[in-house]
């Protein structure tokens, strides 16, 4: 597998102002499905200023980077466009994996029409990013998620070509966190008064100690003392990064992951929505965590996956139930189904509507199978024959697994598990198992 | 034939002359030239290799040895392989004498990849060459490359002869050799981020006309003269602001944009582009847009409408030009345009996010003026915004909020009741190891500081399951004592204290037990200890003579002469003993309910255990229980306690739970009694103790009662002197906040002294926990992350570790350095659960922390603030007081003081709103000498506040407001506040 990937497109994104109306294109690759279609979506935009500037933050968020040099920066990825089932959805992360963000046009934020549903990289180059910044209130835009007509002199070249080492990072972090956005509840909502209001008191700086949002009376307010009813944040001044959105917003909404492993921002702008999820901290990216781990010890059946990929379209609500009665599968079976197409690049997660939704990510299936080096590594103590079964009565497993220099004790009791390894010492499984457990897990089922 | 042209290269190399090589590549066929790479590469490393040469160190090959080197690379190897050798050194003479005979097809890629990954051009390309190459199709520049190397093509440069010194001058007709240059690639820098704003900037020119030497002159120029699209300059500059470009190369188009001066006419055209700049993340460009649109907003072709939708963004910024400038703007706009005052007013509110008096005073009169009190939606937007408004906005504004229905404002009844913290609740009792998989999992989790209180759990836990541990078990706790043997072989994480060390060494001691208890067993464990046992040996024998690091733990020893961490060693090894002898009896110390308290029934159960056992108690155990044990209400125990316990220690806890009895001798274990007394009530001496050698000591020392004092204290400082070329010594002043920790007894003379030892000999015992409070100060420490351990062992009177603290945190008005800073946070996070009164130290630390250097540790002191208050454990007035002695002397900026209460304490409550007011008060009654600086917003603050508590100033302040009243910039403040004298019941109270 190449260590590069390599953007092809058939031109730069550009707008263009043609007969009053600013037309917007944006320029699409898919390493998968190279030129199958070529536009996804050519319609109006209604809110052209703010879908703008939702697009302006995914780019910044996209160019940022909140634990990695400067030089590692210049290495961009473009985001991801997601267009089927009447809603345009782009996402991108940051580049230290700690930050993604998801601007969803819902279907009333635009007036066109779909030619076809699919996933694809957009390019995102800094004159269009520029030019988005002139978007005014009043104007009319029309967007274009890849080339409704091929020009003559851009038929089958590709003009503008972007080498960059594979996003392996991007990639693992964009499966991984749909995950925590499926563990995560609304905590908080604010209006816009409230939400400028909170955005003013970002402490300045790098804060390197987590801060935490709770509501004193009606305000909202950051605070490093650790409260019990507040949402944890490391990394706070990642935040900022919705600084130009928030005074335009009608609300906001603030949803924590169950056990604080991560936080989503949503803005609301009628009928556009932009989302932020921060990683537990900024020197952690969504991408080493691993909550996507245990959903991939027990396989699914193959020929399942490929049905699933067959047959759903673009932004698809997914409904395991309704999956397992259609394919007759054990229930059991299924509760780990979500987890496992999220990790294999296939479902989002919609926090508004609390559902999974189809997209297949623009990147080769291979590729993000091969990111989860934890599994891996548990593959490797069981092809290495490091695993002993001391005992097992169903509630209780105990085993000792070799680690280096030590045996490590993994006892899972009543679906509990616990392993005497320093990373599950440090996190308490809170950032997946460690591989330890995953390997007895495997042994087991 | 492989070796032939290997020796002839090698012949070449040695010759040390370059030509050679040209010919010798020449002849060679593409086969030929792949087959000799890996020699080359080879000779690299040789050749490039740095040797040691006398006193200095050189590459081994000489110059001409590495370009022949280089060429040879160039022309042998593949685009990969070159660009993974990593350099790009070879001149422009060179290439184009290859380009001669050879072309690499990878040639382009590689410039311009280059370009894009490296912040110089590759082979030191300037612009001529590229576009040589360009012409000959060999390059296709990309806009990277072009930006890296177009901004020094502008210049001619000159040196004088026998001189380094260099001076350039701008040729602004070198941008029209070639026709690109003008109509392609300049625009280039207005997309790319490039060097462009700072290439002049150490270019000396040679009649001091620097200024000159802009790139920005040059644009004028060919704009002027027509051969620059002034319209698209114009609109370029503009949008660079929202490139991502760094601020220096944002602000240098915007200086760009304001040299080319352009008229209204212009601007009214590219309006669009100007509004685009109010998404900049920078301030310059928008502040540049809003100052011309000061002058354009009353022009006919103004976007109005455009205007306000950007509103939002301007108005709720933090920086206070862009806000004021918007309001000036919005102001012109409402008065020219009467149809849309309404829409203007209802945009000006959302100025009153700021917490800018003069902001919101400005947006007020806007309103005030061209709003209409009857407009019932601007009165609810307004509404929205009454609880940010400030005295003088408010009265303002009261016609129209007189309007507004009361639930639209944010309402504020938090904390109005007293919250009583239960202490001994179900809530927060601390969860012990059920089992011996527990212990085991603890074992392996205790070393990583997850939980504070794993330092009592721990060993309490050993003892509890010591009985239980079995052959077969044993080797279980292998991954831990590794994890053990590492922590004490230097793999300490930042968060790890010397108390986490001290565990690890005591577990290591632990597990020598258990190898000699379970010889088959504990194999593994050996197999261990023989490992490490090993490594140290091999560490010792070093060459630097290295401290060490595995020992018995009866030897551990802390960092210097720290004695606090004696009790803690102490209390281990006791239960290291215990473990040793198979006494299996509860450890007395360990806390039941979090942070760290004992139940007292508890500990009484846990005593009666050792009485039973008829085995003496442990002398440090025993302390920490006492200064841990929960004793208010716990006199209803007292019959229980008589009935169960016998002898000293019943007597002891019996004079430590009940409210007024007086100790009963005869006193042996002295120190638990004297310890029992400070936990009872610091304050009251007992005449029963008079023998005791504690009480000829002065009570602060045990009570943490000091003295302290803030102002300028002297010192000998050093400058380097320019006349006398060399260091002198001068006397400086410093701002400085002391404490006195050893006050002055009344001296006895000798005589006396010796006549007293003798009538009255004193009784004294070693280690009593109070007096073990003493840690050095030092630049660098690891006690830091000890302090909430510290402040577990005496949560009952912590007011000596809290002095303590204080003088090593808050000495000066800077904090000094980072351990010091997490040495407060850890302390103020401490004080977040507190549960009995703040006394002195800890108002005074609490008093500092409010006005500390770190923002952080600000916040939290104001979150420990608004927790006191809300639970009455604190004195506001107090550390008013403490506050005022800091202002006088100006120890710290005002500023970090009522920025803080603007964001973290003004508005939390009405009762938190009357406390911060007395607060205040007491603080500006100390300020009697005249003015400080940033006083008049804390005087602000003071009027805001007496509006909101409905309250008058306090009558001991007119002597200072009249003082005040007389400063010119403060007169307008004492003004607002007069307003407020009236007769007033709250003020009468205090």
């Amino acid at each position: 597998m190449s260590e590069t990937i390599t953007y092809q497109y058939q031109s730069n994104s550009n707008i263009t102002k043609k007969k009053g109306v600013d037309e917007f294109l944006l320029s699409k690759y898919n390493e998968v499905q190279q030129n199958q279609a070529p536009c996804f979506f050519w319609g109006k935009l209604t809110d052209p200023y703010i879908t703008a500037r939702c697009l302006i933050t995914l780019s910044n968020t996209v160019q940022s980077s909140f634990n990695l040099s400067p030089f590692q920066l210049a290495l961009l990825k473009d985001p991801i466009v997601t267009a089927g089932n009447e809603k345009i959805r782009f996402e991108g992360f940051s580049h230290c994996a700690g930050v993604y963000a998801r601007v969803d046009v819902l279907p009333d934020g635009h007036d066109g029409e779909f030619l076809e549903n699919g996933t694809t990289n957009v390019d995102f180059n800094q004159a269009m990013i520029g030019a988005l910044g002139s978007v005014r209130k009043n104007e009319d835009v029309v967007l274009s998620v890849g080339e409704k007509e091929v020009s003559l002199s851009h038929k089958g070249k590709k003009v503008v070509e972007r080498k960059v080492p594979l996003p392996t990072k991007w990639i693992k972090g964009l499966t991984t966190v749909q995950l925590y956005l499926s563990d995560s509840e609304a905590t908080f909502e604010m209006n816009r008064i409230q939400a400028v209001q909170l955005f003013r008191s970002i402490p300045k700086g790098k804060p390197k100690i987590d801060y935490y949002l709770i509501m004193r009376g009606n305000r909202p307010l950051l605070t490093p003392s650790k409260q019990a009813n507040g949402v944890c944040i490391g990394g706070v001044h990642r935040l900022r990064l919705l600084e130009h959105l928030v005074p335009h917003i009608t609300k906001l909404k603030v949803f924590a992951h169950k056990t604080m492993q991560s936080t989503t921002w949503q803005l609301y702008f009628g009928n556009v929505r932009f989302s932020l999820s921060l990683s537990r901290d900024s020197w952690r990216g969504f991408s080493g965590e691993g909550a996507a781990l245990e959903s991939l010890i027990e396989d699914v059946p193959e020929a399942l996956i490929k049905r699933f990929d067959h047959f759903s379209y673009a932004n698809q609500e997914f409904n395991p139930t309704l999956l397992a009665i259609d394919e007759g599968m054990d229930f059991k079976k299924m509760d780990n189904i979500s987890g496992r197409l999220s990790a294999m690049g296939m479902l989002g997660f919609d926090l508004d509507e609390n559902h999974f939704f189809y997209r297949r990510l623009p990147f080769k299936l291979n590729r993000i199978m091969s990111l989860n080096p934890r599994l891996k590594n548990a593959e490797k103590l069981l092809t290495e024959d490091k695993v002993q079964i001391v005992s097992n009565s169903g509630e209780r497993v105990e085993a000792l697994v070799a680690g280096s220099g030590v045996h490590h004790s993994v006892i899972i009791d009543k679906g509990k598990p616990r392993c005497t390894c320093t990373w599950f010492a440090r996190h308490q499984g809170e950032r997946g198992m460690c591989k330890h457990i995953l390997a007895v897990k495997k042994k087991i089922s | 034939m492989k070796n032939q042209h290997i020796d002839q290269f090698l012949a070449i190399l040695k010759k040390n002359k370059i030509p050679p090589i040209y010919p010798f590549l020449e002849q060679l066929s593409h086969k030929e030239r792949r087959a000799l790479a890996p020699s080359i590469k080879k000779q690299q490393k040789f050749y490039e290799e740095f040797i040691q040469n006398g006193n200095s160190w050189r590459s081994r090959g000489s110059m001409e040895q590495q370009k022949i080197v280089h060429i040879a690379l160039f022309v042998c190897s593949t685009g990969k392989e070159y660009e993974r050798q990593g350099h790009s050194w070879l001149e422009e003479k060179y290439i184009k004498r290859i380009f001669e005979f050879y072309i690499p097809d990878w040639f382009g890629a590689y410039i311009n990849s280059r370009a894009l990954e490296e912040g110089m051009a590759p082979f030191r390309m300037e612009y001529d060459w590229m576009m040589d190459l360009q012409s000959k199709k060999i390059l296709e520049p990309s806009g990277p490359l072009i930006v890296k190397i177009l901004p020094q093509f502008l210049y001619d440069s000159k040196q004088k002869k026998g001189s380094y010194h260099r001076t350039y001058t701008r040729n602004d007709t070198k941008l029209l050799k070639y026709p690109e240059t003008l109509a392609h690639h300049i625009w280039l820098f207005f997309e790319e981020e490039s060097t462009i704003h700072w290439t002049d900037q150490y270019m000396n020119s040679d009649d001091n006309t620097k200024d000159l030497l802009s790139w920005k002159q040059a644009f004028k120029v060919h704009c002027d003269a027509g051969r620059i699209d002034r319209k698209r300059l114009l609109r370029s500059t503009l949008e660079t602001s929202n490139m991502n470009f760094n601020q220096s190369s944002t602000g240098w188009f915007i200086d760009l944009f304001l040299l080319m001066e352009p008229s209204p006419e212009e601007l009214l055209k590219i309006q669009d582009s100007l509004f685009g700049v109010f998404n900049s993340p920078h301030s310059k460009p928008t502040n540049t847009v809003l100052r011309y649109f000061k002058k354009l907003c009353l022009e006919k072709g103004f976007l109005i409408d455009e205007f306000l939708a950007s509103t939002p963004i301007l108005l709720t910024s933090e920086v206070k030009t862009t806000v004021t400038s918007t309001l000036m703007i919005l102001e012109k706009l409402a008065k020219k345009h009467p149809n849309k005052s309404s829409e203007i007013c209802n945009t000006v509110c959302q100025a009153f996010v700021s917490n800018d008096a003069n902001i919101q005073v400005r947006a007020a009169k806007i309103i005030a003026k061209y709003g209409d009190p009857d407009d019932m939606p601007l009165c609810a937007t307004l509404g929205g915004y009454a609880d940010f408004l400030m005295h003088e906005p408010h009265e303002l504004l009261a016609r129209f909020l007189a309007q507004v229905d009361e639930d639209n404002q944010i309402p504020e009844a938090l904390y109005a009741e007293v919250i009583q913290k239960e202490v001994l609740s179900a809530d927060n009792k601390v969860i012990y190891p059920e089992s011996l998989d527990d212990l085991m999992f603890l074992a392996s989790a205790v070393f990583d500081h997850n939980d504070e209180l794993h330092l009592d759990i721990f060993p309490a836990a050993l003892v509890q399951f010591h009985d239980q541990i079995s052959q077969e078990q044993v080797h279980r706790f292998e991954p831990s004592l590794q994890r053990a043997y590492k922590i004490v072989m230097g793999d300490l994480r930042a968060s790890m204290g010397n108390l986490d060390h001290m565990l690890a060494v005591f577990f290591i001691d632990y597990c020598g037990i258990l190898i000699k208890r379970f010889p088959k067993g504990a194999q593994k464990l050996k197999t261990l200890k023989d490992f490490y046992h090993k490594k140290e040996k091999e560490r010792m024998s070093g060459p630097y003579n290295p401290s060490k690091r595995l020992y018995p733990f009866k030897d551990w020893f802390g960092p210097g002469d720290s004695k606090i961490y004696k009790p803690f060693y102490k209390r281990l090894l006791f239960i290291l003993k215990q473990l040793r002898e198979q006494q299996i009896l509860p450890i007395l110390s360990t806390p039941t309910h979090y942070p760290y308290w004992i139940d007292p029934m508890t500990l009484v159960q846990r005593v009666k255990c050792w009485q039973e056992a008829k085995v003496p108690i442990g002398h440090a155990d025993m302390q920490f229980a006492i200064s841990r044990c929960y004793s208010k209400d716990s006199e209803l125990l007292l019959p229980e306690l008589a009935k169960q316990l016998t002898g000293e220690v019943q007597r002891v806890l019996s004079f430590l739970m009940s409210k007024e009895s007086s100790p009963e001798g005869p006193f042996k274990t002295i120190a638990h009694w004297f310890a029992a007394s400070i936990v009872k009530n610091p304050e009251s001496t007992y005449s029963e103790f008079s023998k005791f050698s504690y009480s000829s000591e002065h009570r602060s020392k045990f009570t943490g009662d000091f003295q302290w004092k803030v102002g300028s204290t002297e010192f000998q400082n050093s400058r380097w002197d320019y006349k006398k070329s060399k260091m002198v010594n001068f006397t400086d002043y410093r701002k400085m906040m002391k404490i006195d920790f050893y006050p002055k007894s009344k001296s006895a003379t000798f005589l006396e002294s010796v006549f007293k030892l003798k009538t009255f000999p004193k009784l004294h015992q070693g280690l009593m926990l109070y007096e073990e409070i003493h840690f050095r100060r030092e630049w660098y420490e690891t006690s830091a992350s000890d302090v909430k351990r510290f402040y577990g062992m005496l949560p009952n009177n912590p007011e000596i570790l809290l002095a303590k603290i204080c003088d090593k945190t808050l000495r000066y008005p800077e904090i000094q350095g980072e351990t010091f800073k997490r040495m407060l946070i850890n302390t103020l996070e401490v004080l977040l659960d507190q549960t009995t009164s703040f006394r002195k130290m800890a108002h005074l630390l609490l008093s500092g922390a409010l006005i500390c250097s770190d923002k952080t540790a600000r916040s939290l002191a104001a979150e420990v603030w608004v927790y006191g208050e809300t639970h009455e454990l604190i004195n506001s007035q107090e550390i008013g007081g403490n506050l005022g002695k800091h202002f006088i002397v100006e120890f710290a900026p005002l500023k970090r003081f009522t920025d803080l209460i603007m964001e973290s304490m003004l508005r939390v409550s009405t009762k938190h709103d009357e406390r911060l007011q007395m607060m205040i008060e007491i603080a500006l009654i100390s300020v009697n000498e005249g003015s400080v600086r940033g006083l008049k917003k804390l005087l602000e603050i003071y009027g805001e506040l007496l509006r909101r508590n409905n309250s008058s100033p306090l009558a001991t302040l007119d002597l200072n407001l009249e003082l005040w009243s007389k400063v010119k910039s403060l007169s307008k403040s004492v003004k607002d506040i007069n307003k407020y004298k009236t007769t007033n019941p709250i003020a009468e109270s205090h």
